[in-house]
């Protein structure tokens, strides 16, 4: 059965689907993050001891690394959507293919101070400020994770989509590419509320 | 469609420069001794939303999006506002919070006693 309104716009809605499917979803996903968030202001106002909890020992710089990683990577990722557009598939190849090196490099910088955190003895467990580091950057990280398999998907096997329906697969660009953004868009808020503030 | 792209990479490298800036500013604003924790921050957050608002409105094309969208993110924006002040409730005791809450070390905090607004005592 062909999926309708993949490529041409939808009358009433004046969208193709995935457009408004992958918006609807960034919803839920802002929902997701908000409720966390909302977790981490009411522990961190309700509890006596948080200024003991060492928030002050993250490493800022590797974070401030990190945060440009991302933010690069959002950018090569819309000019992936944007070489399609201009009909340049090799372009396309690079753009999405240094999207992936800048995705691989926030994952192994993550490792990195996750294993500094464990190699001192600092767990989820040890106190309410670990708990919230842990929980909101092991689920942004797996958000990463998700977006390098969607992403990793359309740099090898899923291209071949452009041969025969080049139209729908830059929307599919576009829409992987929405996703990837609110992952970079919910990092920007993550960095200043966990290792700034 | 050539020129309207080539419109498009100028914004978003300005975008990305912006961004990069910024975040430069978030970092240095957190070693900046403010008079008052509350300023740095409002600091630190509105350098946030301003990141944000570059992100999404340049890279997400909410600058220029269809009406169902918006309609869309106007909710959501609605109830994240509701779960995000829920800790609100908390502050002012409606939900019954403990008196007493076990720590990490063992110990048992004891929330100290005081009058509330309707002047009877914890």
């Amino acid at each position: 059965m062909q999926i309708p309104y993949n490529e041409e716009l939808r009358p009433d809605t004046g969208l193709y689907n995935a457009k408004l499917g992958i918006w609807l979803f960034l919803a839920s996903e802002v929902m997701l993050f908000g409720g966390l968030f909302s977790a981490y202001i009411m522990l961190r106002l309700s509890d006596p001891n948080w200024a003991n909890y060492g928030q002050q020992n993250l490493n800022i710089p590797l974070a401030t690394l990190n945060t440009a990683i991302l933010i690069t990577s959002s950018v090569t990722m819309v000019m992936s959507w944007v070489s399609l557009k201009l009909q340049d598939l090799k372009k396309y190849s690079m753009y999405m293919g240094l999207t992936l090196l800048c995705s691989f490099g926030f994952l192994i910088i993550k490792y990195i101070e996750y294993t500094a955190k464990f190699d001192h003895g600092l767990y989820p467990s040890t106190n309410n400020f670990l708990a919230v580091y842990f929980t909101l950057t092991g689920l942004h990280g797996l958000h990463v994770i998700g977006g390098i398999i969607v992403n990793g998907y359309f740099f090898g096997p899923g291209v071949k989509m452009w041969k025969t329906e080049p139209e729908r697969f830059t929307n599919r660009i576009e829409v992987a590419g929405l996703y990837w953004h609110f992952v970079d868009l919910v990092w920007i808020f993550l960095f200043p509320a966990l290792y700034l503030l | 469609m050539s020129n309207d792209m080539n419109h498009h990479i100028k914004v978003y490298r300005n975008v990305f420069i912006g961004l990069l800036i910024f975040t430069v500013l978030t970092v240095g604003a957190s070693y900046f001794d403010f008079s008052y924790v509350w300023i740095g921050v409002t600091v630190g957050l509105a350098i946030a939303f301003i990141k944000g608002y570059l992100v999404a409105a340049n890279f997400m094309h909410l600058n220029n999006e269809k009406s169902l969208i918006y309609i869309v993110l106007g909710f959501t924006l609605i109830f994240f506002l509701v779960l995000f002040f829920m800790p609100t409730l908390w502050h002012n005791d409606e939900m019954h919070s403990p008196e007493h809450i076990p720590m990490q070390n063992g110990e048992v905090y004891e929330q100290v006693k005081h009058n509330d607004h309707h002047g009877e005592e914890h």
